[in-house]
C-alpha cells in the first residue's frame, strides 16, 4: 500500500502540473487534485497513510514550479492534518454520507489552506480577496473530485460487521 | 497510538519542509531539482501531448459558429491586407537596402532560439513558464521572449543548465518601457498578476483604445519595436495625475506551446546579467 500511495500521489501531482492546466486556463480556478486524493484516501482508508502522499505530491509540485519545494510541503500539510482531525472526531461513523461530508470538508479546507499559504509566500496576499470567487470554483471542483473518489471506491470497501 | 503516529508524521514533515526551505537556495539543491525535473520531463511531455488534443476539443466544442464567423472576417481582412502588401513591398525595397547597411555595422550575433514550454507554473499567483532550453543553449538572464504572432510575452528571469524560467508580462513584478505605436506616447507596461496596465502616462496625453504598444529602447533592457499589447480602456478622474489605462496582451499566454528567445540583443545594463 505504501508504493500504491506514493504512485497515486506522484500521479496526482503530475496531472496537476500537466493535464489540468490545459483544461483550466486560469490557475486560480484549477481544482487541486492532490487535496482531492488525500481527502478520498483518508476517508476510504487510514488518514495516516496520506502523509506520504502529501510528501511526494509536494516534492513533484515544487520541482515543477519556480516556488520552493518547502513551501509546497508546508502548504500541503494542513490537508492531511485536517483529514486526521476529521477522522478522529467521526471515526465511529462509517455511513456513506458521513464519509462524503468528511471528504468534502477535507478537500474544501485543505484547498483553501493551500491557496492562502502559497499566495502569501509568493508575496501576493493582496490578490486573495479579488481571487476569492475563482478560489471558490477551485475548491468546489476539488470537493467534487473528492466526492467522486469516495463514491467510486466505496463499493469495493469491506462492509462493517455488526448487528445493525 | 494513531494520534501519536500522526504527530510524528506531522513533525517530521514540518521539519523536512523547513530543511528544504533552508537548503533550497544552495547550488546542490538547485542541481538536484534540475535533475529531478529532467527525469520527469518525458512523463510531462507525454501527458501534455496526450491530453492537448482532448483539451482543445473540449474547450472549443461549442465555438464552431463563432469560429466560422471569425474565419469569414479573417478572410476579408486577408484580402485587405493583400492589397496593402503590394504597397509595402515597394517600400520594402528601400528598407532592405538600409537594413543591409546597418547589419554590416553590427557584430555577428547568434540566431534566436526556439524553445518548448514544458509547464506553466501551477502555483497560485505565479505568472511564469518553464522552457526546455537553458544556459547550455545560450539562454541568459533578461533576454526577451517572443510568443505567437511575434509579440513579446516576457523575459527570462532564471536560467539553469538545461531549463529556464520565463516571467510573463502579466506577472506582478513585471515592468517594461513601452511606447504607443501611433502617437509615440511613452509609458511603463506593468503586470497586475492577471492582466496588464499602462502606467506613468500623464492625463491628456494622446492615447486611445486599440492603440498598439511596442517596446521602447528606454532603459536598455529590450530591443525597441517589439509588439507588447493593445489598449483596451483609458480612464481618468479630474484629480488624477495619470491616466488609468488597461492593456490586453496580443497573444493568449495560456495557450503558448513554443517561444522564441532573442539572444542577439545585448543589454547595456550589466546589472541584469547578475544571477537572481
Amino acid at each position: 500500500m505504501i508504493v500504491l500511495s506514493l504512485v497515486a500521489g506522484a500521479t496526482a501531482a503530475l496531472i496537476q502540473t500537466t493535464v489540468l492546466p490545459q483544461f483550466f486556463l486560469d490557475a486560480w480556478t484549477t481544482p487541486f487534485l492532490p487535496a482531492a486524493l488525500v481527502a478520498t484516501w483518508a476517508t476510504t482508508r487510514q488518514p495516516i497513510e496520506t502523509w506520504r502522499i502529501t510528501l511526494i505530491s509536494a516534492l513533484i509540485l515544487g520541482v515543477m514550479s519556480s516556488e520552493r519545494v518547502g513551501w509546497f510541503l508546508l502548504a500541503l500539510l494542513p490537508i492531511s492534518l485536517i483529514a486526521v482531525f476529521l477522522h478522529e472526531i467521526s471515526a465511529q461513523n462509517r455511513h456513506l454520507t458521513t464519509q462524503i461530508g468528511r471528504a468534502s470538508a477535507t478537500a474544501l479546507t485543505g484547498t483553501i489552506c493551500y491557496f492562502i499559504i502559497l499566495t502569501i509566500v509568493a508575496g501576493k496576499g493582496s490578490l486573495l480577496l479579488a481571487a476569492g470567487p475563482d478560489i471558490a470554483i477551485a475548491c468546489l471542483g476539488t470537493m467534487a473530485l473528492a466526492i467522486i473518489g469516495v463514491l467510486a471506491v466505496s463499493p469495493f470497501r469491506k462492509k462493517p460487521i455488526g448487528l445493525f | 497510538m494513531t494520534i501519536s503516529r500522526n504527530a510524528v508524521w506531522l513533525s517530521a514533515l514540518f521539519v523536512t519542509a523547513l530543511l528544504l526551505l533552508a537548503v533550497s537556495l544552495s547550488p546542490p539543491a538547485g542541481r538536484a531539482e534540475e535533475q529531478t525535473r529532467a527525469l520527469l520531463n518525458p512523463v510531462v511531455n507525454f501527458l501534455g501531448d496526450l491530453t492537448r488534443p482532448i483539451a482543445n476539443l473540449v474547450l472549443h466544442a461549442g465555438d464552431v459558429d463563432n469560429l466560422s464567423s471569425e474565419n469569414a472576417l479573417l478572410r476579408l481582412e486577408v484580402e485587405t491586407l493583400t492589397s496593402e502588401l503590394a504597397t509595402l513591398r515597394e517600400q520594402q525595397q528601400t528598407a532592405t537596402a538600409i537594413v543591409s547597411l546597418l547589419a554590416s555595422a553590427q557584430e555577428n550575433s547568434p540566431d534566436p532560439i526556439v524553445a518548448s514550454v514544458l509547464v506553466r507554473d501551477s502555483a497560485p499567483g505565479r505568472s511564469e513558464m518553464l522552457i526546455d532550453k537553458g544556459a547550455a543553449n545560450g539562454i541568459r538572464l533578461g533576454q526577451a521572449v517572443i510568443g505567437p504572432g511575434g509579440t513579446l510575452i516576457g523575459l527570462i528571469i532564471d536560467v539553469k543548465e538545461s531549463h529556464a524560467w520565463i516571467q510573463l508580462l502579466t506577472a506582478n513584478k513585471s515592468a517594461i518601457a513601452v511606447v504607443a505605436q501611433s502617437s509615440r506616447t511613452q509609458g511603463a507596461l506593468v503586470g497586475t498578476g492577471t492582466t496588464l496596465q499602462l502606467e506613468l502616462v500623464e492625463r491628456g496625453r494622446d492615447i486611445a483604445i486599440d492603440d498598439i504598444l511596442i517596446t521602447s529602447s528606454l532603459g536598455g533592457r529590450l530591443p525597441s519595436g517589439l509588439l507588447a499589447g493593445r489598449v483596451t480602456s483609458v480612464e481618468s478622474e479630474p484629480q488624477d495625475l495619470f491616466e488609468v489605462i488597461s492593456v490586453e496582451p496580443l497573444s493568449d499566454y495560456q495557450r503558448i506551446e513554443h517561444v522564441l528567445i532573442l539572444t542577439n540583443f545585448h543589454s547595456p545594463n550589466r546589472a541584469l546579467e547578475e544571477p537572481r
